[in-house]
Formats: C-alpha cells, sequence, structure tokens
C-alpha cells in the first residue's frame, strides 16, 4: 500500500516536472523567435546581436524538448505499473497551500511597497504569513510583525540611509 | 559637508514631501525659491556625474546661494533613463533639478525612454567632456602624423577602443578616420578599467578617453596623447595639439550643465541662470574644472537648449550613416 | 626591504588612534551591510561612500577599505546561514556552505570561512606588498583576448556544481545565459528583449535574480516540504556551544585548501573585469577536482566553502594591484574607490605610488589590520549569528522574505528589482523541486555576458581569426590553464579509480 502511495506521488512529480518542461518550451519558442528577429551578422561581418540568442534559444529548445519526452516515457512506463496496483490512497500532498500563500503575500508586499511604505507594507505581509506558517502563537506573531519592519527602517534607512520607500508615513 | 546634506537631506524628508505637494504652482508666485529643492542625480554616487552635482550642491550650500534645504538623492539605472525619467514625470514643478551627461542625448536614441532631450528646461552649460586620443609608446609613435602613416598602413581597419557604440568615443573616432584616410575596427568596451587594459596589454592600437580618466596613465609615460578635440588643450597635456589645429572639424563632445524638470516656469528658469552664473565664479568650481581636466564652455539657456538640439541632430545623423541606429 | 619599510610606514600612519577608530567603525558598518541578503561589498561602499566624502584621503580610503572587507565577511555569514550571496562572487560560497549549515555545521563553517578569508586576505596583502611591480606587468598583459579565457575558465565550474541529470543542468545554464541577454547590445547599440522599457536597457542585474533564486527559492522549497511543521525534517541548526569549533579533522582538511585559494585568488584577481567571482569559482571546480571525495560536494564539503571563500578574499588583494599600479579598476568595488580617488583629489594612475605613497601603503595597510580586526570581530559574533539558524522556519521564513525584499530595494531602489526577485524565487523552487541547478544558471547570468562582450570584442580585433590566442603570450599560458581545469577532474578520476583497483585484490582472501 505503502509503495502504491510512492508510486502516485512519484506520477505526480514527473507530471508537474513536464509541464514545467512544456512552459519553459513555450517561454524558450518566443525568446528563439525574437532572437531569429536580430541579425546573426552584422553587414561588415561582425557577430551580430542575435549571435548568442540564436544559440542558446535553440539550446533551449533542445535541452527542455528532450527532457518533455523523457519525462513523458517515465510517466507511460508508471502508469502501466500503477494499473497493476489498484490499492491506491492519495497520497500525502506537500504543503502547496503555505506555499502558494506565502507567494501570493508576496505579490502584494512588492505591489504596496511603495504606496504603503517599506514599514507598513512589510507589516502588512508578516501578520498573515506569520498566521498561515506559525498559527495560534499570536503574541510572538505580532511582536516580530512590528519589530522587524521597525528594525530594518531604524537600520537601512535611519542607519545608513540607503533609501527605503516611505509611502503613507513619510508622506 | 555632503555627508550631513544627506543626513539632514533624510531628517527633512517629511517635511519635503508635504511641502512638494503643492509646488506645482510656485512658479508664478513670485518668491522663487521658496521650497526644498529635489536634486536628481541619474547615476550612482561616484561616478562623474555624482561629481559635478556634489560639487554644486556644496557651492550652493557654502555660499548661501539657495536659501531652503537641498535634498539630494541618487537614482542610477537604465543609464540615466530612470533619473531624468523621474525630472521629466513632475512637469511644471520648479524645483526638480539635475545635471546632464553624454547618457542624457544617448539614451533615448537607445531605449523608448518617454522623454527627449529638449522636453527639459534647459538652465545652462558649463563645461564639455572632450576627448584624448592615445596610444602605447610600445608602438614608437609620437605624433599624429605617423600615427595615421601607421593606420593607413592597416588595409582591414586598425583596431581603436572606446567607451560604448551609441557614444561620442565611437563617433569620434569614426571623424577621425574619415576625415584623415584610414580604416578602422572600432572595439567597443563598457568599463575604463578594461579599455585602458586593452591598450596596454597592446590588444587596440589606440584609444579615446577623458582626460581626468587616463592623467596619470600619461603622466608615467604608459600612455602618449596624440591629439585632444576640444578648443584647447588641458593644462596638464598643453602641449597636445587639438583636432582643429590638425585640421580636423565638426567632432563632438558630451554637454556636462544643469536641467530643469519640464514647464519650469520662467522664473524659476532666469533664477538659476543667475545663480549658476555666480557658482561658474567660484574658485572652488575652477578648482573642480581643473581637477577633472574640463575646459569651461559656458551657455545659458536658450543657447544652452540650442547647443543640446544641434549637437543632438549631429550625433543621430553620424549614428545612423554608420548604420548603429535604425536602419 | 624597500617594500617592507613603505609598509611599516604604512601601518604607522594607520596605527593612531582616530584611524583605527575609522578602521573598527568601518568594519563593523561593513559588516552589518554585508549580513543583508543582497548587499554586498560594492554595494556596501556605494552607500557608505558619501559617509567618506569630506574626510582627508588616507582616513577615507581607511574607512572604505574597512567597509569592503567587512562586507565580504558579513555576505559570507548570509550566504552560508540563509543560501543568499550579497554578490557575485559569494556565490560559490552558498554552494556547500548552505548545506553545511543546514546539517548543523554553521558554526564550523563560519569560523573556517573567516579563518579562510584572514588567511588569504594576509597573504593576498604581503603578495600585493612584495609583488607589485612583477604583478602590475601581469596585470598589464591582459586584453580582451585574455578576459574571454579567464570567463571560460570560470564558466567550466557550471559543470562541476550542475548535478546529476546533465541535460536539466545545462537547461539551467542556458536560462541563464537568456536572462543575460536582456539589454543594449555593446556592440550594436540593438535592444534584445527589452521590450522598450527603460528600466531593462542596463539589462537584468545579477543581486535581484541570486535573492530570488537562492534565497527565496529556498524558503518557498522548505515550506512546501513542510519544513515549518517541525517533525517531518528539521531546517533549525543545532549551533550548540560545543560545535562551534571545527573539528581537527576538518582543520586538517582544508589546510591545503586554503593556500590553493588563496594564491588562485590573488592570480585571477589581477585580471580586470571578472577577477573574484571567476577566482571563487574557479577554486570550487579545483577543490571538487582535487578532491578524495568529489560525491560530497554540494552537499556539506568543507574544502567546498574554503576554497571559495579564500579566493574571493585572495581577490580582492590582487584587484587592488591594477588599482594602485595601473590606475585600472579591477573589480566593482575597486571601481567605486577609484571614484572615491578622484574625489579626493588623487590622481589615480601608475604614479599614485610614487607620489602619495602615505596614501597608497596606508591602503595596504588598513586592508592588514582590517582583516586582524574581522577575524576578531567575526569569532566573537558567530555565536550570534550561528544562533539565527536555531529560529524555526515558520518564524524565519516570513522574516527572511522581508529582509530579502527591502535589501533588493535598497540597492538601486528599483520596485522591478524586487519583482524580478520575487519571480526568481518561484523559478528557484522549481529549479529545485526538479533537480535542475539554480547554481549553474547564476554562474551562466554572471559571465556569460563577459564571455560574449569580450569573444566578440576578440574577434573584431583579430578580424575574425582565431589564430590571436596562438600569437599573444599571456593567452598561450591561459589556454593551459583552461586545458589543465578540462582534464583534471578526468585525471585524477582515473587515477584515484586505478589506485582503488590496485588496493582491492590486497583485500581479497
Amino acid at each position: 500500500m505503502r509503495e502504491g502511495i510512492e508510486e502516485r506521488e512519484a506520477e505526480r512529480e514527473i507530471r508537474w516536472e513536464a509541464v514545467f518542461l512544456g512552459v519553459l518550451l513555450a517561454a524558450g519558442a518566443v525568446y528563439t523567435g525574437m532572437a531569429f528577429g536580430m541579425e546573426w551578422r552584422t553587414p561588415d561581418g561582425r557577430i551580430g546581436a542575435g549571435f548568442f540568442p540564436r544559440l542558446v534559444g535553440v539550446g533551449i529548445l533542445g535541452c527542455s524538448a528532450v527532457g518533455l519526452a523523457r519525462a513523458a516515457v517515465r510517466l507511460l512506463r508508471r502508469r502501466s505499473r500503477a494499473r497493476a496496483d489498484p490499492s491506491g490512497q492519495t497520497p500525502p500532498r506537500p504543503y502547496l497551500a503555505a506555499m502558494v500563500a506565502l507567494v501570493g503575500l508576496q505579490v502584494v508586499l512588492v505591489a504596496t511597497l511603495l504606496p504603503l511604505g517599506a514599514v507598513l507594507a512589510s507589516m502588512l505581509f508578516l501578520v498573515p504569513a506569520l498566521a498561515v506558517l506559525n498559527p495560534g502563537r499570536h503574541v510572538t506573531n505580532l511582536t516580530l510583525s512590528v519589530a522587524l519592519p521597525v528594525g530594518m527602517y531604524l537600520l537601512l534607512q535611519v542607519g545608513l540611509n540607503a533609501g527605503l520607500p516611505a509611502g503613507v508615513l513619510g508622506g | 559637508m555632503t555627508s550631513r546634506l544627506r543626513v539632514l537631506a533624510g531628517v527633512v524628508a517629511l517635511a519635503a514631501a508635504v511641502a512638494a505637494c503643492g509646488s506645482g504652482g510656485g512658479a508664478t508666485s513670485g518668491n522663487y525659491p521658496s521650497e526644498t529643492l529635489h536634486w536628481t542625480i541619474a547615476f550612482g554616487p561616484g561616478g562623474g556625474n555624482d561629481i559635478m552635482s556634489r560639487t554644486i550642491v556644496d557651492i550652493l550650500k557654502k555660499e548661501n546661494l539657495y536659501p531652503n534645504e537641498i535634498e539630494v538623492t541618487n537614482r542610477e539605472g537604465g543609464s540615466g533613463a530612470r533619473g531624468w525619467g523621474y525630472v521629466y514625470a513632475h512637469r511644471g514643478d520648479p524645483y526638480q533639478i539635475s545635471t546632464t551627461s553624454g547618457s542624457f542625448l544617448t539614451t533615448p536614441l537607445q531605449a523608448g525612454t518617454g522623454w527627449a532631450p529638449n522636453d527639459f528646461t534647459p538652465v545652462g552649460l558649463f563645461a564639455q567632456d572632450d576627448l584624448l586620443f592615445l596610444v602605447s609608446p610600445k608602438s614608437g609613435i609620437e605624433s599624429w602624423e605617423q600615427w595615421v602613416e601607421r593606420a593607413k598602413g592597416n588595409a582591414k581597419g586598425v583596431p581603436v577602443g572606446g567607451i560604448g557604440t551609441v557614444n561620442v568615443d565611437f563617433i569620434d573616432h569614426q571623424m577621425l578616420a574619415d576625415q584623415a584616410g584610414y580604416k578602422i575596427s572600432y572595439v567597443p568596451f563598457d568599463d575604463e578599467g578594461q579599455l585602458i587594459n586593452a591598450l596596454l596589454s597592446g590588444s587596440v592600437e589606440a584609444i579615446v578617453s577623458n582626460p581626468a580618466e587616463v592623467l596619470g596613465q600619461v603622466e608615467s609615460g604608459d600612455m602618449v596623447p596624440l591629439l585632444f578635440t576640444g578648443k584647447e588643450s588641458p593644462a596638464a597635456v598643453s602641449d597636445v595639439p587639438t583636432a582643429e589645429e590638425l585640421g580636423f572639424e565638426g567632432l563632438l563632445a558630451m554637454p556636462r550643465g544643469v536641467i530643469l524638470a519640464p514647464d519650469a516656469g520662467e522664473e524659476a528658469q532666469r533664477w538659476w541662470i543667475e545663480t549658476m552664473r555666480k557658482v561658474v565664479k567660484t574658485p572652488a568650481w575652477r578648482q573642480y574644472l581643473k581637477e577633472n581636466q574640463l575646459i569651461a564652455d559656458v551657455r545659458w539657456g536658450e543657447d544652452f537648449a540650442t547647443y543640446i538640439d544641434s549637437t543632438n541632430a549631429e550625433f543621430t545623423e553620424v549614428l545612423r550613416d554608420q548604420g548603429v541606429l535604425d536602419r | 626591504m624597500d617594500i617592507f619599510d613603505s609598509l611599516l610606514q604604512g601601518l604607522g600612519a594607520v596605527l593612531s588612534p582616530a584611524t583605527l577608530g575609522l578602521l573598527a567603525v568601518g568594519v563593523v558598518l561593513g559588516m552589518v551591510v554585508g549580513v543583508m541578503p543582497g548587499l554586498g561589498p560594492s554595494a556596501g561602499i556605494a552607500i557608505l561612500l558619501p559617509l567618506t566624502l569630506d574626510m582627508d584621503a588616507t582616513g577615507a580610503v581607511v574607512m572604505l577599505a574597512a567597509i569592503y572587507y567587512g562586507a565580504m565577511y558579513g555576505g559570507t555569514i548570509t550566504s552560508v546561514l540563509v543560501n543568499t550571496p550579497g554578490e557575485s562572487a559569494a556565490v560559490a560560497s552558498t554552494f556547500d556552505g548552505y548545506p553545511l549549515a543546514k546539517a548543523g555545521r554553521a558554526g564550523p563553517a563560519l569560523v573556517l570561512a573567516a579563518v579562510a578569508s584572514f588567511v588569504a586576505g594576509i597573504l593576498g596583502v604581503v603578495l600585493v606588498a612584495v609583488t607589485a611591480p612583477v604583478a602590475a606587468g601581469l596585470a598589464a598583459s591582459f586584453g580582451p583576448p585574455e578576459l574571454l579565457l579567464v570567463v571560460i575558465a570560470g564558466l567550466l565550474t557550471i559543470i562541476a556544481v550542475m548535478g546529476g541529470n546533465r541535460m536539466l543542468g545545462a537547461l539551467s545554464a542556458l536560462i541563464g545565459f537568456a536572462i543575460a541577454t536582456v539589454g543594449v547590445d555593446l556592440d550594436t547599440g540593438a535592444q534584445r528583449y527589452t521590450f522598450g522599457s527603460p528600466e531593462l536597457i542596463d539589462g537584468i542585474d545579477f543581486i535581484p535574480v541570486a535573492i530570488g533564486l537562492f534565497g527565496v527559492g529556498e524558503i518557498l522549497w522548505s515550506v512546501w516540504r513542510g519544513e515549518h511543521r517541525g517533525p517531518r525534517a528539521s531546517f533549525s541548526v543545532r549551533a550548540v556551544l560545543g560545535d562551534l569549533w571545527p573539528s581537527v579533522a576538518e582543520w586538517l582538511e582544508v589546510k591545503w585548501t586554503m593556500l590553493r585559494g588563496s594564491v588562485l585568488g590573488f592570480v585571477v584577481g589581477l585580471v580586470p573585469g571578472a577577477g573574484a567571482t571567476v577566482a571563487s569559482l574557479a577554486a570550487y571546480s579545483v577543490e571538487k577536482s582535487v578532491s578524495k571525495d568529489p560525491r560530497r560536494f554540494g552537499k556539506g564539503a568543507m574544502p567546498g566553502l574554503v576554497g571559495p571563500e579564500a579566493a574571493n578574499n585572495g581577490a580582492s588583494a590582487g584587484a587592488m594591484v591594477p588599482l594602485l599600479t595601473l590606475g585600472v579598476p579591477g573589480s566593482a568595488s575597486t571601481a567605486v574607490l577609484l571614484a572615491g580617488f578622484l574625489a579626493w583629489g588623487l590622481q589615480p594612475g601608475p604614479r599614485l605610488l610614487e607620489e602619495h605613497p602615505e596614501f597608497a601603503w596606508g591602503l595596504i595597510a588598513s586592508m592588514f589590520l582590517g582583516n586582524m580586526m574581522l577575524l576578531v570581530v567575526n569569532v566573537a559574533a558567530i555565536p550570534i549569528f550561528a544562533s539565527i539558524a536555531k529560529v524555526p522556519l515558520r518564524l524565519l521564513a516570513p522574516a527572511i522574505v522581508v529582509v530579502c525584499a527591502l535589501g533588493a530595494f535598497t540597492v538601486h531602489g528599483s520596485i522591478i528589482e524586487v519583482g524580478i526577485m520575487l519571480a526568481c524565487g518561484v523559478l528557484g523552487f522549481y529549479l529545485k523541486r526538479f533537480g535542475m541547478s539554480p547554481a549553474a544558471l547564476v554562474i551562466a547570468l554572471v559571465l556569460g555576458p563577459l564571455a560574449e562582450k569580450s569573444l566578440r570584442q576578440t574577434l573584431i580585433i583579430s578580424h575574425g581569426s582565431f589564430d590571436i590566442f596562438l600569437q599573444r603570450g599571456a593567452s598561450q599560458v591561459l589556454l593551459c590553464f583552461v586545458a589543465v581545469l578540462l582534464v583534471l577532474p578526468v585525471v585524477i578520476g582515473r587515477i584515484r579509480a586505478w589506485q582503488a583497483r590496485r588496493a582491492e585484490p590486497a583485500h581479497r582472501p
């Protein structure tokens, strides 16, 4: 039974690997397409702006296509084996939700950094991020959410004058 | 002085920012300047543009020429596109000021910056960045004539170096070669150190550079200057002939000057022309010119604008002829 | 003899209470900046340069040298503890430094890294003092063809780090090369992949990409695997005090590594443009190929951290040679220093040493003293930093993200770079998940543009002919060096296999 779970977990990984390589293949195709719009050689015979991008682009296309094909072969082999073992249970899910939440909150952080300023935007990121990763410990979470942004502000802005966005607090 | 200024600038940031909100109408109120000045440096700390800006700000402070606070900020990125773009975005604000350098002309030619050099309110040109033409002592060449003779011997094109391609370095190399009748293979660099090393290591046969950056090598005899593109050679290399003396014409140079945000208003423009006239007469400014081997070339207001336009036009034309710009 | 007199004079000039104070302040400030993810020596010097502009030249240069070294030592701490290099030269330190921290050896790793930096720093200063005239001649022989060969030597490291799946490793490097082509093409002035945006015409900076791929990517990877939930896996590093000092075996393992790294670093550091980065990467390849057990590399091999650290510091000493003797800045940090020289009214160039000996030797002497101070400060501070590694991931992860984001913002004050950091964080997560190599990507990103640029410059100079590499003395030597780097792992592998085969029959009954 345990083998069945691992089998499915591995299968899921290969599937996602194939999706990722597919995305790279598509991005590589766009990149290569643009590279062929640049010149291979300049009129006076020098290496042109498109020389390296074309080599790199073709390389990306080749590598991701081969990777995709290999992933597909592995997937088909596993499929046939997985069918032979019908005792399937749902494999343990990795902490996808927590990770996605962290990425989403980072998008918010980037979007609010300028309008709200470094201190407020960081707090706005830390409060929910800590609530997801460290649930229930309200005092710790709140302390860190306030102390870290203020500390960074004091260090970078006041101490080093390094130029953080002031946002609404700075006017 | 400068550090205190920066700290001060940080302390007054809040007050300044509040003040900036209502600054758009300041141009017509008749009591310019009454607010904090926002000085944008479109490059990082330590570069030529940074040093010039900080020199001017120092003089303004020491001579009490600007009655309020001055907030100096480095906004580097995109070869100046970001800093000047910031000033451009403050159209009509007479408290947004910046200094120009070569990239002020070249960057808009390369990328969609959304602004052109003549969008800004011109204050004045103080100096030009002229170039020194240098060869290695190992070549045995001591005069421009010897250089031309040697260069003509290389039918494939003699390798010469400079900074960038969409840049005055390339244009001046090309103009000199065309007028003297030899052929070049121009090697672009993006770093002064590697350019100097390319000459020292015998990879290229000649380079052009701003005098201040190679003075040490010239004095020690590691580089031989053959020609200066400006009107008169700087004191340290006064025996070097100018391009004009050797019969060349139309060589270009990059403007070092001061600009205000677009539509900053006549009052602010006039105030700054008057003030900068005082700045360029101070000993501190003369000292700056001397240290950086710059030759003063002063043009105010509309003269400066005309100068920018004509330089820009020539510049674009030469680069088009060379096939560097579209095409 | 002369040289040591001058060095003593320089030390004398630096040994006043006031300058020692500046040195101490600079060391601490530098470390603070360097510990910020994303901020390394060149950013540190750029941020703090304005503080020094109203000091006298000697005082200012003492402080800047202190900041420079402080930031390098500080950067090591972040590379090891949170997998985030502050500059390209620190990338190689993450390859084995971070696995060591994860394996509970954060304390010993940091101590040995500090000792390696110290040894290389001191050795470097001595080499600067003793070999400056010869080294200057060597540095002056590096033009574009030589730079290309040096960069190729650095690129070979990709092979050492790409991991088991060669094809995916190559794909990672190709992505790095692709990102590196963004920006205005130096030679033709054509725009590549900028989509007309002025923000992109200077290309994509290394720092946000590295913070994202390494720092943020690692956080996402750890969270995805549930390491914040405690039992399933533990991110927390047991940096108990008893574990702070390296074991005797660890000291012995790295004694030659330090020397190799220092000398390699110094020599490669002479090359303007690529010095410290290539030096630290090449040191990593060399250590991996001479190691008895190369499979441990990337999983926490002490020489894999010590070699690059020594090379990095050795290179920063090497970079001073072209700066002081030729007036040629060899690295981003020395370029900022050079600009500072001009601001203080000093004319950089070959005559700096003659005309301002107190200044030049003061700089060298303060490098010497700065390294000593840093060793002391570091060893004292390592328990504190190592305790960061004990903070559980569920608290550390969000905190690191905030520190990374603010660090990335401060470098150029650009929000787009923070966005690039985030995107690269997600990319780094997937690279890690599917066995690809963020390290190969970053190496390609840093060295790709240099390789392209110097190849094109070389071919313009030679009118398209490759004979140029055989015609120049310095190129011939470097060609041999590259060949050795390529062949060394194979040869050593063969020898080891042969030895193993010979040893085997003896054990048979």
